[in-house]
C-alpha cells in the first residue's frame, strides 16, 4: 500500500460511478434522500480508497436504500398478513432484495445505536476526524520536509523552534520545518501498524482460545502454559530487547510481534467464554448434530462474543500504539519520518520540554496521540450499544 | 540394623517415598509452586538466550565508546574494553548458561559486566526500593480512589457525580501514561510554571546528604510526587470504571435486596454486602498488578529521570550488560509469579466458592 | 385510620408503577385487601401480573424505577397502634422490615450472600434489630433450623453454596421467623424445588404458623398449594385484584371469568385424560392497558359494557368480592366444572 496518499482523482471518478447505483435505485423507488446520502457515501469512500472503498460501499448504501422501500412489508415471522403474502417460491431477485433490505435495516439500527451514546458518538467522530485527516489531509497539505529558517534565523540559536504563526499554524520544529504538515502526514503509518497489531492479536487469541476450550486436554494445557509464560515476561522491556535484536525497519513485522506478545489475555477470556457457552444447550445440540469445530466456532460462539471481541480488539490497537510510540520515544526503533512518535522523541531530545517557545513541537503530537487513543476508548461505548441486541431494539 | 536391610524393605521404602511425593505434587499448593518455578525457569532461559542474540556485545559497545571518546584504533580500544570487563564474548553460550545456573541456585546473580566487581543483586537492591515505592504508592492510591469513587458512582448512577467522573475517568483511561507525564511537564511545569521542572526531575535532590533527616525524606517525597501523580492518573480511570460496573452488577443481586428486607442498616448493606462482593474481582486484579510494580514503568522513569529499576534496565539493555538485564528480568518474573499466587490465595480467602473448587 | 380489630395489615387503594423507556408500567393499580391475625392469604395470577411488585411495595423495597403512586398500607403493631407503612421514616421502616414483616423471596437461591456464612447473616439480622445477645440468638436459630428439619449445627456454620436449593429455601424461612414477625410474605416459596421438598416446606410452614401465629401472604402458581394453604385467595390480573374471597368460595364458586379460566387450566388427576383449557391470548400491555375491563379481550363472557367501563370490585357473597359485570353468568357456568 502506498503510504503517501490513497486519495486520488481516479478514486473520485470511481466513487462517482459507484454512487450512481444507489442514486438510481433510490430515485426509481421515490426515496431521494437515502439515495443522495448513498451517492455521497460512495463518492467519499471511492475517493478515499478507490475500488477498495467504492464497491463495498455500493453494497452497503444500496442495502440501506432498499430497506427504506421494503419497510412496508412486515416480517412474515411476526405478522400474519405478511405470512399470507409470502411467496415460498421466491425468485432470485426477490431473495436478493429481501436480504439486502435485512442488511440495510441492520445498518440503520446500528447507526441509530451508534448515535445514542453521546460519549461513544464523540469517540466515533474523533475516529472519523483522524480518518479524514490521514486520507484527505495529505491532499490539502502536502508533506513539507523543508526547513523554513533562512530569513528567520535568530542570533546564536542552536534550534530553530518557532511558536505558532499565521503562516505556520502549529509553528516550526527544531530544524525549522512545518509542524502541521508533520502532524498531517505522521499518523498514518502509526495507525496502520497499530490496527494491524490489534487485528493480529485478535485473530490469534480467538483461534487459540476457541481451540483450547473446544479441544481441551493436552493442547489446552500447553496453550495455557504458553499464555502464562508470555504473561510473566514484562512486555515492554521485552519489546525493548527485541527491538535491539530485530530491526523494525518493516513496520508490519513489528505489528506481528506485538500481536504475538499480546494475545494471552484475550485468549484466556475467549477460552473461558467458550467453555461457559459450551455448557449451553444450543452448542451441545450443534455438537450432537456433528456440525464440526469451525462451524460451532463461527456460527454459535462468535456471534455471542462479537461485542466482547471487537472491544478487546480496540483495546489491543490502543495497547499497540502505546508500545510503538513508547519504543520510538525511547529511541529503540529506526526512525521513519514523518511520525508522531519521532516528533515526540526529537522534541524531547532537542529540549522542547523546557522552552515555552518550542512547546508546540511536543504538544502537537502528544495531543494527537492522546486524542486518537481517547477516541478509541470512547468509541467502545457505542460499540457496546451497536452489538447489544437488547439495547439496539430500544427497549 | 542398616546393614541388614533387605532389598524388599528398600524397595517398599522407595515406593512409599514416591507415593508421598506424588500425593504432595497433586496437592494444590505444591502444584502451584512447581508451576511457578517452571515458569520462572522458562522465562529465565528464554531471556538468557534472547539477550545474547542482540547484535554486538558489551565489549564491543564499550570499545565503540572508547573509540569515539579517545580516538584510538578499534583494536586497541577493543583489547582495553575486554580487559576492563570480566566477560569473555567467545565463551559458548551453553557454558555461560550452565555457569549462570550454578550460581543462581546459590542465589548469586553474578557480577555486573559493565560495572565490574559490583554484584548484580546489590545493584538491583539499590534501584528496586525506589520503583516499588513510587509505583506501589501510585497503585495503592489509585486503587483506593477507584474503589470508593466507583462505588459512589454506581450508587448514585445517572447523577452529576456519575456523569462528570465517568467522562473524566474515560479521558484519563484513554491517554497513555507517558503522554500524561509529558503533559504534566509541558502544561503544569513549562507553561503554567507551577513547579520548576529542573528541580522536580530525578529521585532525590543530590545535594542533600542521605539519611533519616527531615530534609532528605522531604526531598524523596517531593520528587516522588510527579511519578506517583502520573501513575495514579493513568490507572485510576480503569479502577473507577471497573468498580462502577462491578458495583452495579452487585446492586442488582437478589441478596442485596434481601439484606435490605432484613432491616440491615444502609451502611451495613453497603459494606458487607455490596462493597465486599463488588470488590472481589478487583482484589485479584490488584494482586496481579502488584507483580508488575517491580518492573516499573520504563518510560515514566525515563521521562522523570527517576532512577528506578526500569531506568536501570534500559541502561543495561543499551550497554548490553547481560547479567544485569538477566537479573532484572528474573526479579520481575519472580514477582509476577508470586503476585499471581497471592491473587489466588486472596481470592480463595475472600470467596469460599473458589476455595472449595480448588481443592477438588 | 380505622380498621377492624383483628386486621394486621390493610392495603388500601395502592397503585405502583415502574418507569421504563417506553413509558409508565402500571404494575399494580388500586389494590385493596385486608389481612387478619393468623390469616393466610394466597395471591394467584399469571406471571407478570404484579404479585411480586405488590409485596415489594408493602416493605417498600421496589427497585429505583418503581414508585408507589397512591394508597395506604395500614399496619397494626403489637401494642395496638395503627401506622401507615408508607408514612414511616427510613429508620422506622428498617425496624419494620423483618421484625414486623418478613419476606421470603422468589429467587431463594440467590437470597443469601455467597461469601458470608449463614451464622453471620443471622447475627447481622438480629443486630440490626437491636438484639445483641449472640448466645440467645444462636440458641433460637438452631431451634428454628431443627423445626424446619435442617441439621442445625452444620447449616449454621455453612456457606450458602454448601447448601442445596431446598435447604436454602428453608434457611430463609427459618431466618424469616427469627424475629417473630406478625406478617410473613412468601413469594413462590416452592417453585424450583422437587415435589417432596415442596411438601416438607409446606408442612414446616404450617407447623411454624401454628406455633407462632403469624399471618401469611403467599404467592403461588400452583393452585392446589394455594387451596391447601390459604384461608383467603385473591386473583390478580394485570395489576388489579379481580376477585377475592374465602378459599372454598373462590375455588368452588368462582365469579370472575379469569379465575374460572385459571381453575380450568389445572390438570385434574381424578378426571383422567381430559382436555385442558387454557386462556386464549396473553396478558395486556401494562403501559397502555385496554379500556374497560382489562380482561375483556380474552374473556368468553364479554359484553359491550365490559369494553366501555371498568367493573368495580363489589361484595357478592359474604367476604367474596369480585370485579365482573357478568359474574352471575360465570357462576352459573362454573357450577358443572366441579
Ligand atoms: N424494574 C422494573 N422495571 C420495569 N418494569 C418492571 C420492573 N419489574 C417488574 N416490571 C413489570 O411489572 C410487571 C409486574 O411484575 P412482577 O414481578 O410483579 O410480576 P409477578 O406477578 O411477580 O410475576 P411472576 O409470577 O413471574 O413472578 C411485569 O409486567 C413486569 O414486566
Ligand atoms: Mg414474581
Amino acid at each position: 500500500m502506498d503510504l503517501q496518499s490513497l486519495a486520488s482523482p481516479t478514486g473520485l471518478l470511481i466513487g462517482a460511478l459507484c454512487g450512481l447505483v444507489p442514486l438510481v435505485i433510490a430515485l426509481r423507488n421515490r426515496t431521494p434522500r437515502p439515495g443522495i446520502l448513498g451517492f455521497l457515501a460512495c463518492l467519499l469512500s471511492g475517493f478515499a480508497c478507490n475500488v477498495l472503498g467504492g464497491l463495498p460501499m455500493i453494497l452497503l448504501t444500496v442495502a440501506v436504500v432498499v430497506s427504506y422501500t421494503y419497510t412496508d412489508r412486515d416480517d412474515p415471522f411476526l405478522s400474519r398478513a405478511a405470512l399470507e403474502e409470502v411467496d415460498f417460491e421466491e425468485t432470485f431477485g426477490a431473495m436478493v432484495t429481501r436480504r439486502l433490505a435485512g442488511l440495510g435495516r441492520t445498518i440503520r439500527a446500528a447507526s441509530r445505536a451508534l448515535v445514542r451514546n453521546k460519549a461513544g458518538f464523540l469517540g466515533f467522530l474523533g475516529l472519523v476526524f483522524f480518518f479524514v485527516l490521514n486520507i484527505f489531509g495529505p491532499m490539502v497539505i502536502p508533506y513539507d520536509g523543508q526547513p523554513h529558517f533562512y530569513d528567520r534565523r535568530r542570533e546564536g540559536a542552536i534550534n530553530l523552534f518557532q511558536g505558532p504563526s499565521a503562516e505556520f499554524p502549529l509553528g516550526l520544529d527544531w530544524q525549522g520545518r512545518d509542524i502541521l504538515s508533520h502532524i498531517v502526514h505522521g499518523g498514518r503509518a502509526l495507525i496502520i501498524t497499530s490496527v494491524q497489531a490489534g487485528v493480529i492479536t485478535t485473530v490469534i487469541a480467538v483461534i487459540l482460545g476457541a481451540v483450547a476450550a473446544l479441544i481441551g486436554g493436552l493442547l489446552d494445557q500447553i496453550l495455557n502454559a504458553i499464555a502464562n509464560f508470555i504473561l510473566t515476561i514484562p512486555q515492554f522491556p521485552l519489546l525493548v530487547v527485541l527491538a535491539g535484536l530485530i530491526s523494525f525497519e518493516d513496520r508490519f513485522f513489528l505489528a506481528v510481534l506485538l500481536g504475538l506478545l499480546d494475545w494471552p489475555t484475550l485468549m484466556r477470556a475467549v477460552r473461558a467464554q467458550v467453555l461457559s457457552l459450551r455448557e449451553r444447550d444450543y452448542v451441545e445440540a450443534a455438537y450432537a448434530l456433528d456440525l464440526g469445530l469451525p462451524h460451532i466456532v463461527m456460527r454459535e460462539v462468535l456471534p455471542q462474543m462479537i461485542s466482547y471481541i471487537v472491544i478487546n480488539m480496540i483495546f489491543s490497537i490502543r495497547g499497540a500504539m502505546y508500545a510503538i510510540v513508547g519504543l520510538v520515544f525511547l529511541g529503540m526503533v529506526p526512525f521513519t519520518e514523518p511520525d508522531w512518535g519521532v516528533m515526540i522523541f526529537m522534541g524531547r531530545s532537542q529540549g522542547a520540554l523546557f522552552s515555552a517557545e518550542a512547546a508546540s513541537m511536543l504538544l502537537s503530537p502528544v495531543i494527537a496521540v492522546a486524542l486518537f487513543q481517547l477516541s478509541l476508548v470512547l468509541f467502545t461505548r457505542s460499540l457496546e450499544e451497536v452489538f447489544n441486541p437488547r439495547l439496539r431494539a430500544g427497549l | 540394623m542398616e546393614a541388614t536391610t533387605s532389598p524388599q524393605a528398600v524397595q517398599s521404602g522407595w515406593a512409599a517415598f514416591w507415593k508421598a511425593t506424588r500425593r504432595a505434587l497433586t496437592g494444590y499448593t505444591a502444584r502451584t509452586l512447581l508451576q511457578g518455578l517452571l515458569t520462572i525457569w522458562a522465562v529465565m532461559t528464554f531471556t538468557f538466550v534472547l539477550i545474547r542474540q542482540m547484535p554486538s556485545n558489551p565489549v564491543q559497545i564499550e570499545a565503540e565508546r572508547i573509540v569515539r571518546e579517545e580516538l584510538v584504533s578499534y583494536e586497541e580500544a577493543y583489547s582495553r574494553a575486554a580487559s576492563l570487563f570480566d566477560f569473555d564474548p567467545n565463551q559458548p553460550i551453553i557454558e555461560q548458561y550452565v555457569e549462570y545456573l550454578a550460581k543462581l541456585i546459590r542465589l548469586d546473580f553474578g557480577q555486573s559486566i559493565t560495572s565490574a566487581g559490583t554484584p548484580v543483586l546489590d545493584q538491583i537492591l539499590q534501584y528496586l526500593p525506589w520503583t516499588v515505592f513510587s509505583v506501589g504508592l501510585g497503585l495503592l492510591i489509585s486503587f483506593t480512589i477507584g474503589i470508593f469513587v466507583g462505588m459512589a458512582m454506581a450508587y448514585w448512577r445517572g447523577g452529576i457525580l456519575d456523569n462528570v467522573v465517568t467522562a473524566l475517568a474515560s479521558i484519563l483511561f484513554g491517554i497513555p501514561n507517558y503522554i500524561i507525564a509529558l503533559l504534566i511537564i509541558l502544561i503544569l511545569g513549562v507553561q503554567l510554571k507551577l513547579f520548576s521542572v529542573a528541580e522536580a526531575l530525578g529521585r532525590v535532590d543530590p545535594t542533600i546528604e542521605p539519611g533519616f533527616t527531615p530534609e532528605y525524606i522531604g526531598s524523596v517525597l517531593s520528587h516522588a510526587i510527579l511519578p506517583v501523580v502520573t501513575y495514579v492518573s493513568a490507572t485510576v480511570g480503569g479502577w473507577i470504571l471497573t468498580m462502577k460496573s462491578s458495583t452495579i452488577a452487585t446492586l442488582g443481586e437478589e441478596y442485596v435486596t434481601v439484606a435490605q428486607a432484613r432491616g440491615l442498616s444502609q451502611w451495613r448493606v453497603l459494606t458487607a454486602y455490596v462493597g465486599r462482593n463488588a470488590m472481589l474481582p478487583l482484589v485479584t486484579r490488584l494482586a496481579i498488578s502488584i507483580g508488575f510494580v517491580v518492573g516499573g514503568s520504563v518510560i515514566i522513569e525515563d521521562i522523570y529521570r527517576y532512577r528506578g529499576l526500569g531506568k536501570f534496565l534500559t541502561t543495561a539493555i543499551v550497554a548490553r550488560d547481560y547479567t544485569s538485564m538477566q537479573g532484572v528480568f528474573l526479579v520481575i518474573a519472580v514477582s509476577v509469579v508470586v503476585a499471581n499466587m497471592l491473587a489466588d490465595v486472596l481470592y480463595g480467602a475472600l470467596d469460599p466458592r473458589v476455595r472449595v473448587g480448588k481443592e477438588q | 385510620m380505622s380498621i377492624s380489630d383483628s386486621t394486621i395489615l390493610s392495603v388500601q387503594d395502592v397503585s405502583i408503577s415502574y418507569l421504563a423507556h417506553r413509558g409508565k408500567v402500571r404494575a399494580v393499580s388500586r389494590v385493596s385487601f385486608d389481612l387478619h391475625q393468623g390469616e393466610s392469604l394466597a395471591l394467584i395470577g399469571e406471571s407478570g401480573c404484579g404479585k411480586s411488585t405488590l409485596n415489594l411495595g408493602i416493605i417498600r423495597l421496589l427497585p429505583k424505577t418503581g414508585r408507589i403512586d397512591q394508597g395506604k398500607i395500614l399496619y397494626t403493631t403489637r401494642d395496638g397502634r395503627v401506622v401507615d407503612v408508607l408514612g414511616l421514616s427510613e429508620r422506622e421502616m428498617r425496624e419494620f422490615r423483618w421484625a414486623e414483616c418478613a419476606m421470603v423471596f422468589q429467587a431463594a437461591l440467590n437470597s443469601l450472600n455467597p461469601v458470608i456464612r449463614v451464622r453471620d447473616m443471622v447475627y447481622d439480622t438480629a443486630q440490626a434489630h437491636g438484639r445483641h445477645d449472640r448466645v440467645q440468638i444462636r440458641k433460637r436459630m438452631l431451634e428454628l433450623f431443627r423445626r424446619v428439619r435442617l441439621d442445625p449445627e452444620r447449616v449454621f456454620n455453612a456457606y450458602p453454596h454448601e447448601l442445596s436449593g431446598g435447604m436454602r429455601q428453608r434457611v430463609l424461612l427459618a431466618l424469616g421467623v427469627l424475629l417473630n414477625p406478625q406478617v410473613v410474605i412468601l413469594d413462590e416459596p416452592t417453585t424450583a424445588v422437587d415435589i417432596l421438598t415442596q411438601r416438607t416446606i409446606l408442612e414446616v410452614l404450617r407447623e411454624l404458623r401454628a406455633a407462632m401465629g403469624f399471618s401469611i401472604i403467599f404467592i403461588s402458581h400452583d393452585l392446589s398449594i394455594a387451596a391447601e394453604m390459604a384461608d383467603t385467595v385473591a386473583t390478580m390480573y394485570a395489576g388489579e385484584i379481580v376477585e377475592i374471597g374465602p378459599v372454598e368460595e373462590l375455588f368452588y364458586r368462582p365469579r370472575h371469568a379469569y379465575t374460572l379460566g385459571l381453575l380450568e387450566a389445572v390438570p385434574k388427576l381424578s378426571v383422567g385424560a381430559q382436555e385442558l383449557v387454557s386462556i386464549p391470548g396473553s396478558p395486556p400491555d401494562l403501559i397502555e392497558p385496554p379500556p374497560g375491563c382489562k380482561f375483556h379481550p380474552r374473556c368468553p363472557f364479554v359484553t359491550e359494557r365490559c369494553r366501555r367501563e371498568p367493573p368495580p370490585l363489589v361484595e357478592e357473597a359474604p367476604g367474596h368480592r369480585v370485579a365482573c359485570f357478568e359474574s352471575a353468568r360465570v357462576l352459573a357456568h362454573s357450577q358443572p366444572v366441579r
